[in-house]
């Protein structure tokens, strides 16, 4: 029973990881109809960015500033290698595109940065000697703060895209890009607007990520990518409440995994749900908003 | 619109047949008489997500180069390492080892990984071209003998030491848990050895946790294995998994002298990441030890230009062979004479595959059929984030 | 012939061949990469049958093609229904999850793979392998330039006008399904003997991604891009020079995105077929 908790909990915390990146994808996909296989690779990059600015200066709050900043920027910097298929609405020109990026990422961090090996964060930003234990579970400070924040973020994020003027603009762009030209709304800001935005929210990740698992290496991008498209797509595109339960559903689900069957299994078993869940209900379980 | 399709055929065909006719119409004139300057192919990774590993190979394999030819290259002439990148893709590296096959190379350095070694060496084995590769492994090698060379240990020595070395500093260990990522088949060979060997010694193992690849959190498996009654740990998986592995497990009070860490898990990498959680663990490894004064120059100098990061501890395994290769070529005689090529290459593989004595980088061991015997055996303590000595032990060539 | 440019020819054809299969699926706007799992089953298939039946390669290739066509058909009517977002999402899950199967099975080799399939001359392999790409472009030609092309056509630009005019995509897409799978199961059959073996690793994600790119480097919209796009990309590492060994993967992101910006539909597009078309009669 003890072990059986610490594998609930454990797949919560991951589950709220993969939740927060979702939720990054999912932006994308709303406004811009992008699916971009190499956005969680740039979100590593700006974990890059903050460990080296962090190596350099020492200075946490500079770092994060910097993390932030960086994903923004990098995010920004490529919307227009994305906007030509935009406006066609040419997905997977589009998804192509992406699969460059991802690839051009993870060979800049494998062969220039920090000589091609993974990267540590200090341990003292993870706050893992201030932990909560109880039996086999134990979870750091660290990842509480994160989780906090991260659903803290969720919360911030709603509010601006349901509430805010801004936010309206990027819903109608994401209903109808014609119309909302037609009203006067310029798609190219638009668009700018939305990747940035999708930069931010990669930013402030890579600050939980580091937070949270305090690590990352050139592959850590392929690997969530892989697992939060999946999780995308079982909750339904554009569905960021959805998203975010099924991903920890997917969580724990693998924790349950991990815990019972042989290792190799845990993402074929996920995969394998989420296979069901789209032959079976193709719009997802939540279904989609796009 | 038919035709259309007709003359794209058409078009393909004789391109095809174009192709392959200048290809043997141009085929690089034969040249007689002995080279003038040794070209070694070398089949490695330098793209993709490994390619840090590919570059620090390059790094030392460059300098052994660089410092043969100070030394008067082989038999007087200067050596000339050409690199053929994988990129870790199956088609790329047999397509490499084609191209390898084509230049007439005398023998060749690498394959690198398993994956690499399954697409290359059938084609490499088939056309008797011999591969001086340090990290093979053991079933790749049983597969492609004698055409390919194995230095890393026999899954044999790995039974019989490693848990026996760790075990005799406590004793108090009286049954064990794999902790494995089955990265490639030579991980879980390796266990498995090991685990007959447990009991052999009359301990208990209370079974295998197998690590999933690439995972954020690995709290689960910490768990899982104490929850199997275990009281020593026994971890093979990558440096950043069992940074992670260990990290919960001595959060969950685990005695660090009670885990051992076999060499896939140990290495800078992993000494960084599990900084403050690494005192007093056991393990076989060490990125920074050697006997070697050479090879001690060669560390100090990377560490030196490299932001103090140590090289890998397999970064000897290929560039070391260049010694032997060098050996081969000037007691055997070789003279690099492409109408001699079939039993220059012969003569290579079989002086390389048995081999006494030999003097690698960092420790010396003996060669028998191409898998290298008798490599030295050591445990090391981590103590203030470096690997202390406890004890080396040479095992008995039988 | 030299090795290399066995490689390359071999290579070149499987991947047109996976191309065009890949292609198919795309015109009905279903990115469906069964081709490639239907590789990786043809290529065991192959392995298997060789090494433990002895069986000869126009037998391989018979049970390779039943069993990939066998195994495509389970999902196929669900799949059928999928948009193409979650088309590329079910063939992602499904290839790791036959990769992991295929891990864990001894019979198959587990991690180690299998190794032993028999050697044929260079040129029994080529003429098999140029027989069948040159058969599979005819059955693409003779799909594209009727009225199932058409039909294609009318699909990819809105599937509910496609479906009012009478035109069922369903069967379509579970149609193009079987076909592509087929394809797949003899490219598989023809990868094993090319490279003597088989192993898990083989089929990765990297190769779906290389898969999209042919395809929508080449041009999405005939079959004639991937002929140009399949050997250049996957041949790249070899023709860099020297001193840009390591550069490859970079190269190859480079290449896709500054062609894909210049020329947005492909290599080879629409036009360029119809201004051919044209001057030859």
């Amino acid at each position: 029973m003890e072990a059986f908790t610490s594998f609930i909990i454990s797949g919560i915390q991951l589950g709220i990881l993969y939740g927060i990146v979702t939720i990054g994808f999912n932006l994308l996909i709303l406004v811009t109809g992008v699916l971009n296989f190499g956005y969680s690779n740039l979100l590593v990059l700006s974990m890059y960015a903050g460990w080296l600015i962090l190596e350099a200066t020492g200075n946490v709050f500079l770092a994060a500033a910097g993390t932030v900043v960086s994903g923004i920027v990098i995010n920004a910097a490529l919307t227009p290698l994305f906007l030509p298929f935009i406006k066609k609405r040419a997905h997977l020109e589009a998804l192509v595109i992406s699969i460059g990026i991802s690839l051009i990422s993870v060979e800049i961090m494998s062969h220039w940065l920090n000589l091609g090996l993974p990267i540590a964060f200090p341990k003292s930003i993870q706050m893992s000697d201030s932990a909560i234990r109880f039996g086999l579970a134990s979870i750091g400070m660290g990842r509480i703060i994160s989780l906090a924040a991260g659903i803290i973020l969720l919360f911030v994020f709603f509010k601006f895209l349901y509430k805010s003027r801004q936010g309206r603009i990027l819903r109608a762009v994401a209903q109808d890009t014609e119309v909302a030209a037609m009203m006067g709304i310029s798609i190219k800001k638009t668009m700018f607007i939305s990747f940035a935005m999708g930069g931010l929210l990669a930013g402030i990740v890579a600050i939980l990520m580091a937070v949270s698992i305090g690590t990352a290496s050139p592959e850590l991008g392929d690997n969530l990518t892989l697992m939060c498209l999946a999780i995308l797509f079982l909750a339904g595109i554009g569905n960021l409440k959805g998203g975010l339960i099924c991903a920890v559903f997917v969580g724990v689900v693998e924790g349950m995994v991990m815990g019972y069957l042989p290792g190799d299994w845990t993402k074929a078993f996920a995969f394998s749900v989420i296979l069901a869940v789209l032959l079976f209900k193709p719009e997802g379980i939540f279904g989609s908003q796009h | 619109m038919k035709r259309l399709f007709y003359c794209a055929m058409a078009l393909i065909l004789t391109a095809g047949i174009m192709m392959s006719g200048c290809g043997q119409g141009n085929e690089p004139e034969e040249k007689t008489g002995p080279a003038e300057e040794w070209n070694i192919p070398f089949l490695i990774f330098l793209s993709g997500p490994l390619a840090g590993d590919g570059a620090m190979h390059k790094w030392l394999t460059n300098h052994v180069v660089d410092e043969i030819n100070e030394n008067g290259g082989f038999a007087g002439k200067p050596l000339k390492i050409e690199y053929y990148d994988t990129a870790m893709d199956p088609p790329k590296a047999a397509a490499s080892m084609a191209k390898i096959v084509d230049a007439k190379a005398l023998c060749l350095i690498g394959p690198m990984n398993d994956n690499e070694c399954k697409a290359a060496m059938p084609l490499a084995a088939r056309e008797g071209i011999y591969a001086f590769s340090g990290t093979a492994s053991d079933d790749v090698w049983k597969k492609f003998k004698p055409w390919v060379l194995n230095t890393s240990s026999t899954v044999e020595e790995e039974k019989e030491y490693n848990v026996p070395m760790w075990i005799k500093q406590v004793p108090e260990v009286t049954s064990i848990v794999g902790i494995v990522e089955p990265m490639y088949p030579y991980i879980t060979t390796v266990w498995e050895a090991t685990k007959d060997k447990i009991g052999e010694m009359g301990l208990k193992t209370t079974g295998k946790v197998e690590v999933p690849s690439g995972m954020l959190d690995y709290s689960i498996i910490a768990a899982r294995a104490i929850e199997t009654g275990a009281d020593g740990y026994y971890i093979s998986c990558s440096e950043e998994a069992a940074a992670k592995v260990v990290k919960e497990l001595l959060d969950r009070k685990v005695d660090p002298a009670h885990i051992y860490l076999w060499s896939s898990a140990m290495g800078a990498t992993f000494l960084k990441q599990s900084e403050g959680y690494n005192e007093g663990l056991y393990t076989g490894v060490s990125p920074t030890y050697t006997e070697n004064p050479k090879y001690a120059e060669y560390l100090k100098l990377y560490m030196d230009t490299h932001d103090g990061e140590p090289l890998k501890f397999m970064c000897h395994f290929n560039a070391e062979l260049l010694y032997l290769l060098k050996e081969a070529i000037e007691t055997q005689g070789i003279t690099g004479d492409p109408a001699k090529l079939k039993e220059e290459r012969i003569k290579i593989r079989d002086y390389a595959n048995n081999k006494k004595g030999f003097q690698g980088l960092k420790y010396t061991y003996d060669i028998v059929d191409g898998q290298a015997v008798g490599i030295p055996r050591y445990l090391y303590r981590i103590e203030n984030g470096t690997t202390v000595l406890i004890e080396k032990v040479v095992p008995e060539v039988k | 012939m030299s090795n290399f440019q066995f490689y390359f020819f071999e290579f070149s054809a499987i991947y047109i061949m996976l191309g065009w299969a890949v292609y198919l699926m795309f015109r009905i706007n279903q990115p469906y990469f069964g081709s490639l799992y239907s590789m990786c089953i043809g290529a065991y298939f192959a392995a298997y049958a060789t090494i433990n039946w002895g069986w000869p390669i126009w037998l391989v290739l018979i049970g390779a093609v039943a069993v990939s066509i066998l195994f495509a058909l389970i999902p196929a009517f669900r799949l059928a229904k999928l948009g193409p977002f979650p088309m590329v999402i079910a063939s992602m899950a499904i290839m790791f999850i036959i990769q992991t199967v295929v891990k864990n099975t001894e019979a198959l080799g587990a991690r180690y793979g299998m190794f032993g399939v028999p050697h044929l001359s260079p040129y029994l392999t080529l003429s098999i392998t140029y027989g069948f790409l040159i058969f599979i472009g005819y059955m693409v030609y003779h799909l594209d330039y009727s009225h199932v092309g058409r039909a294609m056509d009318a699909i990819h630009y809105d599937r509910d006008v496609a479906t009012t005019l009478g035109i069922d995509a369903g069967k379509l897409s579970v149609q193009f399904q079987l076909f592509s799978s087929a394809v797949g199961g003899v490219a598989g059959v023809l990868y094993a003997y090319t490279m003597e073996g088989v192993f898990p690793e083989a089929f990765s994600m990297n190769f779906m991604m290389h898969a999209i790119t042919i395809v929508v480097l080449g041009g999405m919209f005939t079959m004639w891009g991937v002929i140009i796009s399949a050997p250049v990309l996957w041949s790249i590492n070899h023709f860099l020079p020297e001193n840009m060994t390591g550069m490859s993967v970079i190269v190859y992101g480079v290449l896709l995105i500054v062609m894909l910006l210049v020329r947005p539909s492909g290599v080879i597009d629409r036009k360029i077929v119809n201004w051919i078309a044209r001057r030859k009669r």
